[in-house]
């Protein structure tokens, strides 16, 4: 966390849906960074999108009630909603270090979209989840490999150890070729 | 003209030396008995074939494979198969799927997985894929991929999971490539 940005940290407020929002004038420089959506004057963010940059010190998060919120805490809140949370942030949070752009998938099977660096248009990516003790089946892979290509997208399976190392595997769902 | 071929307890052997060499030659069918790399095609002992090979090469009308004086048929060589392996058709329909596509299989065990497959052949390449056979509601976990990955990426080998539909015969194929991210 850096004193730059604690001094200009940009005040985001809790929605009761898991959402956050922050009065768009002031978050700019977010939504040029690929964080949020806009709505009208408003600059909403994700829960992992809250809490990475709650993490990184670049915002300061209130409750409804406009108590300041600590990592600690809004992690609680995030996890009591959704028991994945913490591993599904694992994968956003090891993207976002790695310098990528990462918005919600298509749903619960793909969680996120990846997009190439330096780009912001099209995804190129689309990342599922596999937690180390959680197995999934090998028909749900398939299904969602198929998904994501039939959209255009490199599927790629993000194993979670249970420590939180995260490894990368590219899935397709193809023959293989004699050329 | 089938070569013959003798069914002894879950194995097939070819035991004329000449036919054995043939059928090996024609896509490495087989491994000749207690030659676990056999260097070149001249081999003088006799061929021995596990029963998917076995059946595929029944199927495809290069073999017979005769027990008590009479040749068995393709069904009683899957329940045969379903005797020796409890995953005989599964397995089946991957070999025979691969096979088609012009690949030569073999077993996979040293690898530790079912099939490992190769574009000209064991010991004509350095790096065969490794497919293990699934069906649609096995599980696969991370810890299962995790090593799977690590033996092919430290041999440059693709590991590959093979689905097929006994119903329809498709088998599909979930390719995984460790990436850099």
């Amino acid at each position: 966390m850096s004193g730059d940005s604690e001094q200009t940290a940009v005040t985001v407020r809790l929605r009761g849906d898991g959402f956050s929002e922050a009065q768009l004038r002031t978050a700019t420089s977010l939504y040029e960074r690929g964080y949020g959506e806009v709505e009208s004057d408003r600059l909403v963010l994700s829960a992992q999108e809250t809490l990475f940059l709650l993490e990184e010190g670049v915002v300061k998060v209130v409750d409804e009630n406009g108590s300041a919120m600590s990592f600690g805490s809004l992690m609680d809140r995030y996890v009591k909603a959704l028991p994945s949370f913490w591993t599904l942030y694992i994968v956003y949070r090891d993207l976002r270090k790695r310098g990528y752009l990462v918005k919600p998938g298509f749903g619960g099977e793909l969680a996120y979209r990846v997009y190439e660096k330096g780009r912001r248009d099209v995804a190129k990516y689309v990342i599922h989840p596999l937690f180390e003790g959680r197995p999934d089946t090998t028909g749900n892979l398939l299904n969602a490999t198929k998904l994501s290509m039939s959209k255009g997208k490199v599927f790629v399976l993000a194993v979670v150890e249970r420590r939180g190392e995260v490894i990368y595997y590219q899935c397709t769902a193809t023959p293989p070729v004699k050329d | 003209m089938k070569i013959r071929t003798h069914f002894i307890e879950g194995n097939v052997i070819v035991l004329d030396v000449e036919a054995g060499r043939s059928v090996f030659k024609s896509g490495f069918f087989g491994k000749p008995l207690g030659v676990p790399k056999p260097k070149d095609l001249e081999f003088d002992e006799p061929l021995v074939l596990d029963l998917i090979e076995a059946r595929y090469l029944v199927e495809e009308g290069v073999i017979e494979v005769r027990r008590d004086g009479r040749s068995l048929s393709l069904e009683e060589l899957d329940e045969e198969g379903e005797r020796s392996y409890e995953r005989f058709r599964d397995l089946y329909a991957v070999y025979r799927d691969l096979r088609r596509r012009g690949f030569v299989v073999t077993s996979g065990i040293k690898f530790g997985s079912d099939f490992a497959v190769y574009k000209e052949g064991p010991g004509l390449e350095h790096a065969p894929f490794i497919v293990q056979v699934k069906g649609r509601e096995d599980r696969i976990s991370a810890t299962e991929l995790v090593r799977a990955g690590r033996l092919a990426t430290t041999v440059r080998k693709h590991f590959i999971i093979a689905i097929p539909d006994l119903e329809s015969g498709r088998v599909d194929y979930l390719i995984f490539n460790w990436v850099r991210f």
